[in-house]
C-alpha cells in the first residue's frame, strides 16, 4: 500500500474522495441526518404561517406554497451535505476517517445550534444583548457541545451505539421528509409546465 | 461624470424596454390610436403613487413642517383633494382599490401578500384603458408587483423592480413567471419577512445577518455610503434602490412612450426605513412636538419619544422625496408633458405617528393612514382648485374613464370625482376604508376594521377582534380633524346610525 502523501495534492484529493465515495450507504445516512434538522425548521415554520396563508389562499395554492419551500429544504440539504463532504475531504483522515457519519452528524447537530438560537434572537425579543454577542455566544455553545461530543466519540463505545441508534432514527424520518420533498417537486413542475391556476 | 453615465444609462435602459415591450405586444393593439370616437386627441395619463404618504405630513394640507415644497409648486396648478382616504391602511387593499375602482371587500385584496379575486384580472384601470392606450407600469414594491402579474395581459410595458434596483436577491420572478404569486409567497416564507422567521435553517442565515446590520451591504455602503449615511433605500429580500433612478426613467419614459399612454408608476420611498440623502438629514430638528393623542386600541405601546423621533426621520425622507418629484415636476413643465398629460400624484395609505402606533400595518383606521394626498394636473390648466369634500382613490377609474370618453363600468364602486365631470358633491355620500388582514379572502368580513366617512363624521368599527369585539369610534372631521375626541358616548344617535348604515353596506358584500 503506497502513502497518499508522497503523491501530488491533487491526485491525493481524487485518491480520498474515491475512498470516501466508495461507502455510498454512509454517505447516503449523512445526507438524511443534514436533511433532519433543515426539514424540521423548514416544518416549523411553514406551520407557523400557515394561518395567514390559509387566509389568503386555497388548497391547491398551499399545496404550491409547501411545494416550493420543502423542494428549497431538499437542496439546503445537499448544500449541507456538499460542505461536510468537503470539510471531509480537507481534513486529516484520522478527524472524519472510518467515523465520518458520526463526526459529520454530530457537526449538524452542533451547527443547528447556533443556528436556531441566531433566528430566535429577533422572535424572543432579545433586548439584553447585541446581535453579534448573541451570535458568537451561540456559536461558542454550538463550538464545545462539538468539541465535547467528539471527545466522549472516541472514548466511549456507548456513546458511539447511542449516537448510531440516533442517527438510525432520524435518517427514517428524512426519508419520510424526502418522499414529500419529491411529491413537492412534482407538484412545481405541474404548476408551472402544465397548469397555471 | 459616474452619475452623468448613470443617467445616461437609464435613458438607455428605457429605450431599450420600450422596444423590448413592442417586441413583446407584437400587434396587441392594433387599433390604438391617439383620437376618441369624438374625433378628440386622448390625453395622456401619468399616475405617480408614492407608497406610504400621509396627506397628513404635507404643509399645504395643514402640517407644521415644510416637508414638500416642491409639491406645493405642482399643487398651484392642480386640484387638490383635502380629504381624500385610501381604500384600506396598507399596500395591497390601498393599491388594488386604486386600480380597480372597488372597495376591498369586493377585489378581496386583503392581505398583505395578497392577490385579487380572479374577475378583476380584467377590472381594472389597465384593462379598461387598454384598446387604445400604451400602458407601462414600474412599482419598486413587490407587493404591488404581485398586483401587476395579475394583470399583466393588458399591460404593454411591465418593467421588472430589479431593473432599476441597485440589487435585488429576489428570484422567483425569474423562475417561476408562470406561478409567481404562490411561488413569490414561498419565497417569502423561505427568506422570512422580518415579522416571521425564514423556513431556511441555514441559508437564510446571510438575510438574518442582513436585518441586523442598520447599514446597507459592505460593497454598496462603500459605494454610497456619503451620500446615504443611513443606509440606501431598500424594501424586502434584499432590495435595494435610488429613487434618483427611478426618477431619471420616468423622465426617460414620457419622453418616448407612444402616445397616448398611461403610467403607472408606484415609487416606495417614503415607506420605511427611512434613508433619506444626506442633505435632509437632520432638515428637521426644530424640536416641534405634535399633541398627543389618546392610545384608544391597538397601541404597540411605542413612547411618544419614540413616535416623535420617527416621524421626524420621515418628514426629513418625505423632504428627500419631495425633492425627486420636483426634479420630475420641472422636467414635466419644461418639455411640455403637462400640457398634453393629465398628471396625478397620490398613495396608497398613509402612515402613524401617534397612539403609541409606528407604521401601518395595524388594526387602526385614524387619519393619517387613511387620509392620502390626491393632485390631479389637468392638461394645459395652469391654475389651482381646492376640493374638500371626501373623496375616494375608487373615484380615480371611474374619473379617468370619462375623461377619455369611455363608459364606467357597473362593477365600479368609485364616483366621478368633483371638479371632473361631477359638478356637484353629494352631501350624503359616505367613503369606506377596509382593514381586513385578519379576514379570510373569501366569505363576509367578520374580523375586520371599516371606516366610513362622511361630509362631516367618521365611524371607525372593529368587528370581530378578540379584545376589541364589535366596538366602535365615531368623530367630527370638522370640528375636530385630529380625531382628539370619541364622540360615540356623547353622540350615540349619530353612530348607531352610521352602524346601521354600515352593517346594511357590509351585508350586500358577503362574497
Amino acid at each position: 500500500m503506497t502513502s497518499n502523501k508522497s503523491l501530488p495534492v491533487n491526485s491525493r484529493a481524487l485518491i480520498i474522495i474515491r475512498n470516501k465515495w466508495s461507502d455510498k450507504a454512509a454517505y447516503f445516512q449523512l445526507f438524511l441526518v443534514c436533511s433532519f434538522p433543515v426539514h424540521v425548521w423548514a416544518y416549523i415554520n411553514l406551520l407557523n404561517d400557515m394561518p395567514s396563508i390559509q387566509l389568503e389562499m386555497g388548497t391547491w395554492r398551499i399545496l404550491g406554497v409547501a411545494s416550493y419551500v420543502l423542494v428549497f429544504a431538499f437542496f439546503e440539504s445537499l448544500f449541507v451535505f456538499a460542505l461536510i463532504f468537503l470539510v471531509s475531504i480537507l481534513l486529516p483522515e484520522k478527524i472524519f476517517g472510518i467515523k465520518f457519519v458520526y463526526v459529520g452528524s454530530l457537526f449538524i447537530f452542533a451547527a443547528t445550534i447556533p443556528f436556531l438560537f441566531i433566528h430566535l434572537y429577533s422572535q424572543w425579543e432579545i433586548k439584553s444583548m447585541s446581535f453579534e454577542y448573541w451570535s458568537a455566544l451561540w456559536t461558542l455553545i454550538g463550538l464545545a457541545f462539538f468539541v465535547f461530543a467528539l471527545y466522549w466519540l472516541n472514548r466511549s463505545l456507548k456513546f458511539q451505539a447511542i449516537l448510531q441508534s440516533v442517527i438510525e432514527s432520524l435518517a427514517v424520518l428524512s426519508l419520510f421528509y424526502i418522499s414529500l420533498d419529491v411529491l413537492g417537486f412534482f407538484l412545481i413542475i405541474l404548476r408551472n409546465v402544465v397548469v397555471t391556476l | 461624470m459616474d452619475q452623468l453615465s448613470r443617467r445616461d444609462f437609464l435613458k438607455l435602459l428605457a429605450i431599450a424596454m420600450l422596444l423590448n415591450s413592442h417586441h413583446r405586444i407584437g400587434g396587441l393593439n392594433p387599433q390604438r390610436n391617439e383620437q376618441d370616437t369624438a374625433g378628440k386627441k386622448l390625453p395622456n395619463i401619468l399616475i405617480l403613487v408614492f407608497d406610504t404618504l400621509s396627506a397628513k405630513h404635507i404643509p399645504f394640507l395643514g402640517y407644521n413642517r415644510e416637508t414638500t415644497p416642491n409639491l406645493a409648486s405642482f399643487a398651484d396648478r392642480a386640484t387638490v383633494f383635502h380629504r381624500h382616504y385610501a381604500g384600506g391602511n396598507f399596500t395591497v387593499p390601498g393599491t388594488a382599490s386604486l386600480l380597480t375602482g372597488v372597495y376591498p371587500w369586493s377585489h378581496r385584496g386583503l392581505h398583505i401578500y395578497g392577490t385579487l379575486k380572479p374577475e378583476y384580472a380584467d377590472r381594472n384601470i389597465f384593462a379598461a384603458f387598454a384598446d387604445d392606450y400604451f400602458i407601462s407600469a414600474y412599482t419598486h414594491n413587490a407587493l404591488v408587483m404581485n398586483l401587476f402579474n395579475q394583470f399583466q395581459k393588458h399591460l404593454d410595458q411591465i418593467i421588472p423592480m430589479r431593473d432599476l434596483a441597485i440589487r435585488s436577491k429576489a428570484v422567483t420572478d425569474r423562475l417561476f413567471p408562470k406561478d409567481y404569486a404562490t411561488s413569490f409567497w414561498a419565497e417569502r416564507v423561505i427568506r422570512g419577512s422580518g415579522l416571521d422567521m425564514p423556513s431556511s435553517l441555514f441559508l437564510s442565515l446571510l438575510k438574518v445577518a442582513e436585518d441586523f446590520n442598520p447599514d446597507t451591504p459592505q460593497d454598496l455602503a462603500r459605494t454610497y455610503g456619503d451620500q446615504y449615511p443611513h443606509g440606501l433605500p431598500t424594501h424586502t429580500v434584499g432590495f435595494y434602490f435610488l429613487l434618483e433612478d427611478a426618477i431619471d426613467w420616468i423622465k426617460a419614459q414620457v419622453a418616448i412612450m407612444p402616445q397616448p399612454f398611461l403610467g403607472y408608476y408606484h415609487l416606495l420611498p417614503p415607506h420605511e426605513p427611512y434613508r433619506p440623502r444626506k442633505e435632509f438629514i437632520n432638515l428637521f430638528m426644530d424640536g416641534w412636538k405634535p399633541e398627543k393623542k389618546p392610545a384608544l386600541r391597538f397601541s404597540q405601546g411605542k413612547s411618544e419619544g419614540e413616535l416623535i423621533a420617527r416621524r421626524r426621520n420621515y418628514d426629513e425622507y418625505l423632504a428627500y422625496v419631495d425633492a425627486e418629484f420636483g426634479r420630475l415636476y420641472q422636467h414635466l413643465e419644461r418639455t411640455g408633458v403637462l400640457e398634453t398629460t393629465y398628471v396625478i400624484v397620490t398613495s396608497d395609505h398613509g402612515q402613524l405617528f401617534e397612539r403609541g402606533i409606528h407604521g401601518h400595518l395595524t388594526s387602526t383606521l385614524y387619519d393619517p393612514i387613511t387620509n392620502i394626498p390626491l393632485l390631479i394636473s389637468r392638461p394645459g390648466v395652469k391654475a389651482r382648485q381646492d376640493i374638500y369634500s371626501p373623496t375616494s382613490c375608487v373615484d380615480l377609474l371611474p374619473t379617468f374613464l370619462y375623461l377619455a370618453g369611455k363608459t364606467i363600468p357597473d362593477w365600479c364602486e368609485g364616483q366621478l370625482l368633483p371638479a371632473f365631470g361631477n359638478m356637484h358633491s353629494d352631501p350624503d355620500r359616505r367613503i369606506y376604508v377596509v382593514e381586513a388582514k385578519s379576514n379570510p379572502k373569501i366569505g363576509p368580513l367578520e374580523k375586520c376594521t371599516l371606516a366610513m366617512i362622511g361630509e362631516r363624521y367618521k365611524l371607525i368599527s372593529y368587528l370581530g377582534y378578540g379584545s376589541y369585539r364589535d366596538v366602535f369610534e365615531l368623530y367630527d372631521l370638522v370640528n375636530d380633524p385630529d380625531e382628539m375626541h370619541d364622540l360615540s358616548q356623547t353622540e350615540p344617535r349619530i353612530a348607531e346610525d352610521m352602524l346601521d348604515e354600515l352593517a346594511v353596506v357590509l351585508s350586500e358584500k358577503k362574497n
